[in-house]
């Protein structure tokens, strides 16, 4: 007899089931719940497979993130030596675009997984102490971490006398994987500490040398020892406005204020018996390819010892001009230095050196205008030359060292006795004015310095004739205009006729006594900016009359000169 | 300052500004464009191209022009905060053109929270972006003996894995592009599949076992 359908057992067991069992099985389980009893050891094997797997997955995992990272370096590039009078460059990586760096390390992770918590300090015992370390907390695989030095040095470096070695230590800490031991290492390597007066000019090997300007590639450098700010620059500087009465030019930035104020310190210099001091009585080598280092003082000891060499008195003479609200550069030339101040565009360049006569090659003493004549030769005939500008290279970081505190009481007996000197004279007689000009058929004539040399006229503006000095430019020429009988109309051409080769001309005064008229201007163009002053006058066939000018910056100083040719024209009647 | 501002700055010695020689002073224009790719290692390539004037072209050869390994070595200098690695000039007579290709390692700076940044000068302004590409510009110029006026145009590819791209602190001191590339190392896929194997393995476990022991008593 079979068993009737509601008899049937649930499971093949004939265990009772319970309640729960039944709601779960009939709930949630009824697909599988018919076999449920059979199942029971196939689920425990799989329980068994699953979890062992998934503990393997796991592991797995956990150990495929664990592959170490590994980091390699070659030996840091450390700066050979530093000047300490510099110190500050070094310490600011907006300097240059950040190339004066005492260090440079190039960290690699060349492992399979990231380096974790590297730590980057450095120290210069006696110096610096450690700094605190830069953390960079995960390196990835296969990444480069540059790290660059900017060392922060203390001002007693700038008391170093002479050069000293000091040593560079660059300490690495890092975790080869999270969690992982910490490994250091400390890398070395020495480096040159220059005195406070010791100038490298140059860091360019030898071997790569090709040109001057290889050999003066630290030049910007010589800006640091420029010191407006020093107390002993100051009262020197006001011991020159003291004498000149006072001075406007920095305020003013007048030409003619700024050539004043120069030729005060000039002249100062003199009266106060500063020297040059070259050893041969001529200007002496700065840099050079066997001279790379070079000592050069600080303007404080210049005024305290009144004598410089020219890069010396270069350095004085802008720190003076930038004192006093004068915008300078020193102007680096091969063998010399001079300083040049900047005034309305114009370049005012003086040699500085001319205050002891045989440094230039004389034996009278050489007055402001022909030490103001000799630099603006060099500055005209240097091929090579490298401009510094004092204002911009200081903001741009080029900073002065602090000096230390000194006895400001002191140091003004010192310049008010060096005060009480005679005042100098100007002993350079003017120009002579010996050449004539006569015209072919005597319309006008006229006298002209004798060292003067003729020039090539341009005879597209009317110009037949022109006589000047090289070197400060100052000149004269001779305008011809035919067919017309006004001196006004005459100059309206040659404005125009100038102004169609590229220059502009400006007349900005025109007197009339009788028949002569009095022209004055200026005119802009590629050969700079020049003022000028002229005569013209109606003569039979046209107007003829001269212009006499020069750049603008040493107008004044050729007034009196320009007077005197004036004084010298005579027009046909 | 980092690599676009040495990048930056580097260029007024590259384009000759570094020497004044002639006297003229009527302001000249320098047009410079700068290509910058980075990958996700930071590595990558800077391209230039300088165009010059015809005295700027003279000076820039004398100085660098005919005389690539000294560029080469001041570029080294000016760009400190990278590992340089390859250098390509290309000169162009004709057209008064420079270009020049430098490889680096390195680029950005790695910050602590984990980002990459890149500083931007102070005076650059962006122009534009695309999310990877970034452009600024800037008018610089050089007020010394030589006046100079350079339009400037940088161009910042960043890696196609660089996430949050974005220029913080605009027209300051602190201006820098900075973005985020995921860390990379473990997948999550080993992960998830263990975490689902042993979440089976347990439930089996619990049918296989507790309820039999649930049963027995």
């Amino acid at each position: 007899m079979s068993p009737s359908t509601h008899d049937l057992p649930l499971y093949s067991d004939q265990k009772p089931v319970s309640d729960l069992e039944n709601r779960v099985a009939y709930q949630f389980l009824f697909p599988f719940i018919l076999n449920y009893k059979r199942m029971k050891p196939s689920l425990r094997n799989g329980a068994v497979i699953f979890v062992v797997a998934g503990v393997c997955m796991l592991a797995a995992w956990v150990f495929s993130g664990a592959s170490p990272g590994k980091l390699a370096w070659e030996p840091p590039i450390v700066r050979k030596a530093l000047m300490s009078f510099a110190y500050k460059v070094y310490a600011n990586p907006e300097v240059a675009e950040g190339r004066y760096f005492l260090s440079k390390a190039v960290l690699k992770n060349t492992g399979a997984g990231p380096i974790r918590d590297l730590a980057v300090s450095y120290q210069v015992p006696d110096y610096i102490p450690w700094t605190t370390p830069e953390v960079t907390d995960a390196l990835p695989a296969g990444s480069t971490l540059v790290k660059v030095f900017y060392p922060k040095f203390p001002d007693k470096v700038s008391r170093l006398a002479n050069q000293t070695t000091a040593t560079l230590e660059i300490k690495l800490q890092w975790r080869e994987r999270e969690g992982g031991p910490l490994k250091e290492e400390v890398l070395r390597d020495n480096f040159t500490l220059f005195g406070v007066n010791e100038v490298q000019f140059g860091d360019t090997p030898a071997e790569d040398r090709a040109t001057w300007y290889d050999v003066y590639s630290l030049a910007p450098f010589v800006v640091c020892m420029v010191t407006p700010n020093d107390p002993v620059v100051k009262e020197y500087a006001a011991a020159i406005t003291e004498r000149m009465g006072g001075s406007m030019a920095g305020a003013s930035q007048k030409v003619e204020d700024v050539i004043e104020l120069m030729k005060a310190t000039y002249d100062y210099m003199v009266v106060t018996g500063m020297r040059y001091a070259g050893a041969k009585g001529l200007p002496e080598t700065i840099g050079g390819e066997n001279q790379e280092v070079q000592t050069v003082r600080l303007p404080r000891d210049v005024i305290l010892s009144n004598n410089g060499l020219c890069i010396e008195l270069a350095i004085l003479w802008a720190s003076i001009m930038d004192q006093l609200g004068c915008e300078s550069y020193i102007m680096m030339v091969e063998n010399h230095a001079f300083t040049v101040v900047m005034v309305q565009g114009q370049p005012v360049p003086i040699e500085c050196t001319a205050i002891t006569p045989k440094a230039v090659g004389q034996e009278n003493p050489v007055p402001f205008k022909e030490a103001y004549k000799m630099a603006v030769k060099e500055f005209q005939q240097a091929e090579l030359k490298i401009p510094l500008s004092v204002r911009q290279l200081q903001l741009a970081g080029y900073a002065s060292p602090e000096l230390p505190d000194i006895d400001i009481d002191k140091i003004k007996k010192i310049i008010a006795d060096r005060g009480n000197a005679v005042p100098h004279r100007d002993p350079v007689p003017p120009h002579p004015v010996a050449a004539q000009y006569v015209h072919p058929r005597g319309l006008i004539s006229f006298d002209y310095p004798q060292n003067w040399q003729m020039g090539q006229p341009v005879p597209q503006i009317g110009n037949t004739f022109y006589a000047g000095d090289m070197n400060s430019k100052a000149n004269v020429q001779l305008y011809e205009v035919p067919n017309v009988n006004d001196p006004r109309t005459a100059m309206n051409m040659i404005v125009q006729a100038i102004g169609r080769r590229g220059a502009q001309v400006s007349v900005t005064d025109t007197q009339a006594q009788g028949n002569v008229y009095f022209f004055q201007g200026n005119t802009a163009g590629p050969g700079g900016y020049f003022q000028w002053f002229g005569v013209f006058r109606a003569v039979p066939g046209g107007v003829i009359g001269i212009t006499l000018g020069c750049p603008q910056a040493n107008f004044e100083g050729n007034r009196a000169l320009f007077n005197q040719i004036i004084g010298t024209v005579h027009f046909k009647q | 300052m980092n690599s676009v501002q040495r990048f930056f700055f580097g260029l007024f010695v590259a384009a000759g500004f570094g020497v004044a020689i002639a006297s003229v002073r009527a302001a000249e224009t320098m047009q410079f464009d700068r290509t910058f790719v980075l990958d996700k290692l930071g590595d990558g390539q800077v391209t230039d191209t300088v165009h010059y004037s015809a005295k700027r072209w003279s000076i820039w050869k004398q100085q660098y022009g005919d005389r690539p390994d000294m560029l080469w070595r001041d570029m080294k200098q000016q760009l400190a905060s990278m590992a340089l690695v390859d250098f390509d000039l290309k000169k162009n007579d004709v057209e008064r053109t420079m270009t020049m290709k430098i490889s680096f390692r390195g680029g950005p700076r790695l910050r602590s929270d984990g980002a990459s940044e890149i500083g931007v000068p102070k005076d650059m302004k962006k122009i534009s972006d695309s999310g990877r590409e970034w452009i600024f510009s800037a008018v610089a110029q050089d007020n010394s003996f030589e006046p100079t006026m350079m339009n400037e145009t940088i161009r910042v590819t960043l890696p196609a894995e660089a996430r949050n791209a974005r220029l913080e602190q605009p027209g300051t001191a602190f201006q820098a592009l900075v973005y985020e590339i995921p860390e990379p190392g473990r997948g999550k896929g080993m992960l998830y599949l263990g975490l689902s194997a042993l979440i089976i393995g347990l439930a089996l476990g619990a049918a296989g076992f507790l309820t039999g022991k649930h049963s027995a008593t």
